[in-house]
């Protein structure tokens, strides 16, 4: 999508074309734009998407390769607005900027700031099963990572890189103890990888170990994905979550999107929404008690 | 939502096109809508209405499958579970907590149940009275009845 480099683009316009280039100016960019772009210090580089409205601007970290995209969008003299960027939310996002340089300086700072976000969520994808967000990225602050079939943990990751909001997703009885004395016994010291593998006793348990053969056996860091049992698919484009184990019996195997089941349990109660937003029911595979939030969390 | 239904209702539809289980077809009606499936199915072997072919219409609701399917025989059955509209007393195709239909349930397993039904009428919750007494009482009449009225009507 992000095709031809800048340097390309407009040396074919101002090359071959200058009568273009003008109406193209007055039109779509203006000259002291195109002047900056074409003076930008080497350490940016940029490309456009499908108008000459909107680019791509890519930052490295000072003190890694990591590559960071900031998707921008030009709105007149001085106007630059951030379209998109891979990187958790920031006021950084929502201001108006005069210059692409002013963009850069601004995001590098954060980005700097973010050294121990990047890495300790690097490390947990590249430590642990990933199931949800289904394409990890720095945009997403947490991760949801697989324990066993039917237990995940959440965590979410600040902007300092310290762990927060710790919990079981699923069938959480048999993990709970463990994870209520780890908390306790958490080693501000250490990254978010060592204590999660001390608290479980991961590298050790038989089961995990399974579910890294299953990793490298589907050569890329994702698990095959359940299906909802209700609608039948793993991934539903008006819905963002992917299918949980909900149901805490542990005969019953079923994994549901959080929305289909707390559909359902609202259907049972015909339509009547639930107070506090916690649907209780039977769970629809096992007719087991099952309760279900409509939120996710 | 209307995205879930319908895309939820292909699989199955293809699924059973793939597999078809015994004795049962299954097609959507011409309107992309997905509201109307159109079954023929084949009476249970060692059942009355063996060798029938029972024609029935499926209504697939908005809110499918938070509610559960309505199914009809468009055929006449000789059945104290279903009357003469073609309706059917079955308990799944009921909401709860009167019934017990549940999301997790297919159209298949659904048609499958009807044709269960069909080798084993439950008398205890007829539609239609005076079958279900005949049935209760007097087996060998309703089963020469039953065969009687599919030779008429289903082949």
């Amino acid at each position: 999508m992000y095709g031809p480099k800048i340097d390309n683009l407009l040396g074919l316009f101002l090359e071959n074309d200058i009568k273009f280039i003008d109406t193209v100016s007055l039109d779509i960019i203006d000259k002291e734009f195109i002047e900056e772009i074409r003076n930008l210090p080497e350490d940016i580089s940029l490309s456009f998407g499908r108008s000459l409205r909107e680019f791509k601007c890519t930052v490295q970290d000072y003190e890694s390769q990591r590559v960071h995209e900031i998707f921008l969008k030009y709105n007149g003299l001085h106007k630059l607005t951030i379209s998109r960027v891979n990187l958790p939310h920031s006021q950084l996002q929502e201001c108006e900027y005069s210059s692409i340089e002013e963009v850069v300086l601004a995001f590098r700072q954060y980005i700097n700031s973010l050294s121990l976000y990047f890495q300790e969520l690097e490390s947990i994808d590249t430590s642990f099963t990933v199931m949800e967000p289904v394409k990890p990225t720095f945009k997403d602050d947490y991760r949801r990572i697989l324990l066993d079939e039917r237990t995940w943990l959440h965590v979410e990751v600040t902007s300092n890189g310290s762990a927060m909001n710790i919990h079981l997703v699923g069938q959480s009885e048999h993990w709970h103890d463990k994870l209520q004395a780890g908390l306790l016994a958490w080693d501000h010291d250490k990254d978010i990888v060592s204590n999660i593998t001390d608290i479980f006793d991961l590298m050790k348990s038989s089961s995990f170990v399974k579910q890294l053969d299953k990793v490298e056996a589907t050569n890329d860091n994702k698990v095959d994905f359940p299906s909802c049992a209700i609608c039948f698919c793993v991934e539903l484009p008006d819905n963002p979550g992917v299918p949980q184990p909900v149901c805490q019996n542990p005969n019953c195997g079923v994994y549901f999107h959080k929305s289909c089941l707390f559909q359902w349990l609202v259907a049972c109660e015909r339509g009547r929404l639930p107070a506090f937003g916690v649907a209780n029911g039977s769970c629809p595979t096992c007719l087991q008690s099952i309760t279900c939030s409509e939120k996710d969390n | 939502m209307a995205n879930m239904r319908n895309a939820r209702l292909m699989r199955e539809i293809k699924n059973l096109e793939a597999s078809p289980p015994w004795g049962i077809t299954c097609n959507p009606d011409k309107d992309e809508s997905l509201n109307v499936l159109h079954v023929k199915m084949l009476g249970p072997r060692g059942s009355p209405y063996e060798s029938g072919l029972f024609d029935l219409i499926i209504n697939v609701p908005e809110k499918y499958p938070f509610e559960p399917p309505q199914v009809k025989f468009i055929t006449p059955v000789y059945h104290p579970n279903i009357d003469k509209g073609g309706r059917i007393c079955m308990n799944m195709l009921k909401m709860p907590p009167k019934g017990s239909w549940l999301p997790t349930i297919t159209i298949e397993t659904l048609i499958i149940s009807v044709q269960s039904l069909l080798a084993n009428p439950n008398p205890d919750d007829p539609l239609m009275m005076d079958l279900a007494i005949e049935y209760k009482h007097d087996i060998e009449k309703f089963l020469d009845n039953a065969r009687k009225h599919t030779q008429k009507y289903a082949i």
